[in-house]
């Protein structure tokens, strides 16, 4: 099997997998939601945290919770724990965010009681000078609560082991889209995310090796594949990767996103693995060049960072793919539509739901396509 | 079911509330003739703080937002003109309403059309939408932003960060107003603003009274004044004088409605934009006596067992405030301590909701189900889980708090109409019901 494969086997089978990985290491599996919940923390605890996502089937229980009005990723995200999917999870654990997926941290945290759930204050402006010092604190007693959860310590080393292991995980996840620049790239948008997607449920040390595998399968191949229109993905937290690869099944490949599921989970400087770990822990989780629309507050790092990929990877489009009724996402669109026009970019905005029946879209983003190859004629 | 009758009279403060609402939005316009800096945002928090400057103007929502809650059309005509601009509709509908008088140049023009130019946007992001709509604004102005940020958990961690980020922002107010910060100033606005919140959580705390002296509907309308001037001393004087008017009404049984056979907990927004919905059960002799948001103005002291109390002013404390530093803390304190988050942190919202509804004696629940705003809307529905657990009937109708076009009166009237009968009420007589139609607006 390609190492490509394995990736997409790992993510259909995340629930087994989990399963499996706490049983031959007698360890804890956390739940956690977004992007901002310190991964390495748990993981130096022998705990394997795992990104909540739902799996995009029709659902019928989550209606006592939530209105019908909420986000079909939040409301799939129950669904998945409200019919015992994640029964493994010990722990789940959220950033503060967008009211949406809170609502599934305190409706899974009340319903299904888990042994430690927590929730945590993230900044909403996160450059502001009080707040390295704040979660500075917060990730301290973050690692104290797990400590005491597990009855064990965290030590200096075992935190400087984790925080080196995320660190060569988002390095190879760098190398891969690296890959993605190339006149013809090796990889399509779909096959990426199915990489990043599984590398959020997996060890990262597994998942650090099987990448190491696809890059040098993706370094020998010599890949001719023309890649049609090149496009920039922009979404939150979207996981149903049968509609990117619709959209590139019509003669187009992702080569850049811009999405919680992809680039904004790894992007950025590694954190440091001496001097004050914790600091330099928490430095990465502020500063990261890629910003949630929701925490991107007072002075903008998203669109310029958006900008730049549009620059580096010679983006021709740009989709978003939007989740019915989200509303962080929906305050950027007319910045991001007056930068794109400004630029002569197009842009197509798609909403998507639960279940995403994707021939709807044919049309749209065929003509789409269309006119970004008719521009490409005209040079 | 309660079938006395009650006298009942108009509220007398309300004319007061009146005249202060109308200062307040006049002084937008003529803040700058002053040489006072014009705060843009939706400034319901940190007042105080904001005081250290002087005098200033805070159009919160939009210096049209009232006039245009109470006339849909042109309403509608906002949403859209911030529809235009590729927001989507489910952006929060306030925040639209916002946006839109700013893209429609609303927000910076007079009546009589003469311009102004904000100093700065400020914003508290306790609710994430107004922080971002703080950037859509102030980027679109060209106005710098001032963020603070108001962690929901009261812990040390989050009442340092609050300090800090408000000490930080001193020199930052200081350079875009050109005006320095009066230490003398924000600790007077501190204590006004303290003893407001401490006023106005005795003011709801009133209407646990059966007869309740003012219901729901009076106190939305009752708290303007509360929530834009508390930093003042007349906003002090005129919650001095509701809470006198409260205790009075109380002491001589003066009831809000004339009847109130049942007593209802609103949960959620009411429509802002048909806010006579607050006023419905008076047709049937009952009454809307509390929401979450009325309670989660004022300061309050929460006990163990769940039960809450209005905290004790600064004087009752005998607390001085002599500096900077004693000032901050003591904003920090209000907003993080005895302000009440639970409407944002669903963590206590269900509970808390059971908690008010047996504390203001009410029979049963209706839900305001809110598709305008998001941050509400958190735990609505196992809030309605918990109150029908602990024994209440919940009723629900849907809106969208700022936007007609998601309401149907006719839908929602038929819905809280069985609800009513549902539960043994039958509409009073016609006189009770023009009786019920007392001073609002
Ligand atoms: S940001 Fe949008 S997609 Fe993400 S949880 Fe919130 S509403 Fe859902
Ligand atoms: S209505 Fe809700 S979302 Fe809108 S500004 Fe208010 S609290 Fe925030």
């Amino acid at each position: 099997m390609r190492a490509l494969e394995k990736f997409r086997e790992i993510f259909a089978q995340r629930h087994e997998y989990a399963r499996e990985w706490k049983a031959n290491h007698d360890g804890r599996v956390a739940g956690y939601f977004c992007i901002y919940v310190p991964e390495e923390i748990l993981y130096a605890a022998n705990v394997l945290p795992v990104r909540v996502i739902g799996s995009r089937e029709p659902e019928d229980v989550t209606e006592p919770y939530i209105t019908g009005w909420w986000c079909p990723h939040t409301r799939s995200a129950l669904a998945e724990a409200l019919k015992g999917r994640y029964d493994y999870v010990d722990a789940i654990m959220i950033g503060n965010s967008c009211p949406h997926i809170f609502q599934t941290f305190f409706s899974w945290s009340r319903n299904l009681s888990p042994s430690l759930a927590y929730d945590f204050w993230v900044p909403m402006n996160l450059r502001n000078p009080s707040a390295l010092e704040m979660m500075s604190k917060q990730f301290k007693e973050l690692q104290d609560t797990v400590e005491k959860w597990l009855g064990k310590s965290i030590t200096r080393d075992d935190l400087r082991q984790s925080i080196a292991t995320y660190n060569d995980n988002r390095h190879l996840l760098h190398q891969l889209y690296e890959l993605r620049k190339k006149d013809e790239p090796p990889i399509s948008g779909a096959e990426t995310m199915e990489i990043t997607l599984a590398g959020m449920v997996t060890d990262k040390e597994n998942h650090s090796r099987l990448l190491r595998e696809t890059l040098k399968e993706l370094e020998d191949t010599n890949s001719h594949r023309d890649p049609g229109v090149r496009l920039l993905l922009l979404a939150s937290e979207f996981d149903d990767v049968e509609v990117v690869r619709f959209i590139e099944s019509l003669g187009a490949t992702v080569v850049i996103d811009e999405m919680c599921t992809g680039s904004r989970y790894f992007w950025g400087p590694p954190a440091p693995t001496d001097g004050d770990l914790m600091r330099g822990l928490v430095d990465r989780y502020l500063n990261r060049p890629s910003v949630c629309p929701h925490k991107d507050i007072v002075e903008r790092y998203r669109l310029p960072q958006i900008m730049r990929f549009i620059e580096e990877y010679r983006v021709q489009g740009v989709v978003y793919l939007l989740e019915k009724f989200c509303e962080p996402h929906g305050y950027d669109l007319p910045k991001l539509k007056a930068l794109f026009e400004a630029r002569g970019l197009p842009f197509i905005l798609l909403e998507v739901d639960l279940t995403t029946p994707v021939g709807q879209f044919r049309t749209r983003v065929e003509a789409f396509l269309d006119i970004i190859r008719e521009k490409a004629a005209i040079g | 079911m309660n079938n006395t009758q009650y006298e009942t009279r108009p509220v007398e403060s309300w004319a007061k509330m009146k005249e202060l609402r109308r200062a307040h939005f006049k002084h937008t316009w003529e803040a700058a003739g002053h040489g006072e800096p014009i705060v843009m945002g939706m400034t319901e928090a940190l007042l105080g703080y904001l005081a250290g400057l002087g005098n200033f103007a805070d159009p919160s929502y939009g210096p049209y937002y009232t006039k245009l809650m109470r006339n849909p059309p042109e309403l509608i005509k906002v949403l859209e003109a911030t529809e235009a601009q590729g927001h989507t509709r489910d952006v929060c509908s306030s925040m639209r309403c916002y946006l839109g008088q700013l893209y429609t140049g609303m927000s910076t023009t007079a009546p009589n059309g003469s311009q102004i130019k904000p100093t700065f946007l400020f914003q508290v992001t306790n609710c994430h939408t107004m922080a971002q709509t703080g950037n859509t604004f102030s980027e679109y102005l060209g106005i710098p932003y001032l963020s603070i940020d108001l962690p929901y958990d009261d812990t040390p961690i989050s009442r340092e960060y609050v300090y800090q980020q408000m000490v930080e922002g001193i020199p930052w107010i200081e350079k875009v107003t050109g005006r320095p910060y009066d230490d003398e100033k924000l600790i007077e606005a501190v204590k006004n603003e303290w003893e407001c919140m401490v006023l106005w959580a005795k003011i709801v705390a009133s209407t646990r009274a059966i007869p309740a002296p003012f219901d729901l509907r009076h106190l939305w309308s009752l708290r303007m004044p509360m929530l834009t001037m508390r930093h003042r001393k007349e906003g002090v004087e005129y919650c001095r004088m509701l809470y006198d008017e409260a205790q009075w009404r109380i002491k001589n049984n003066i009831s809000a409605r004339g009847m109130e056979r049942m007593r209802f907990l609103h949960e959620g927004f009411p429509p802002y934009h048909y806010i006579a919905i607050l006023k419905q059960p008076n047709e049937y002799g009952a009454i809307f006596v509390i929401m979450e948001n009325s309670q989660g103005h004022g300061a309050w002291d929460r006990y163990a067992d769940g039960s809450w109390e209005p905290t004790k002013t600064l004087q009752e404390l005998g607390r001085e405030l002599r500096t900077r530093e004693d000032a901050l803390r003591a904003e920090v304190e209000l907003y993080v301590t005895y302000m009440m988050s639970s409407t944002w942190y669903p963590k206590y919202r269900p509970k808390e909701a059971v908690r008010r509804a047996q504390d203001w004696h009410c029979d049963a629940a209706v839900l305001g189900l809110d598709r305008g705003c998001h941050g509400y809307q958190v735990s609505i529905m196992e809030t309605k889980q918990e109150l029908q657990k602990a024994g209440f009937p919940v009723g629900s109708y849907e809106h969208s708090q700022s936007d007609p076009r998601e309401f149907s009166l006719a839908q929602t009237l038929d819905r809280l109409e069985s609800f009513m009968e549902s539960l043994g009420l039958t509409r009073i007589c016609e006189a009770n019901a023009e009786k019920a139609e007392e001073a609002v607006d």
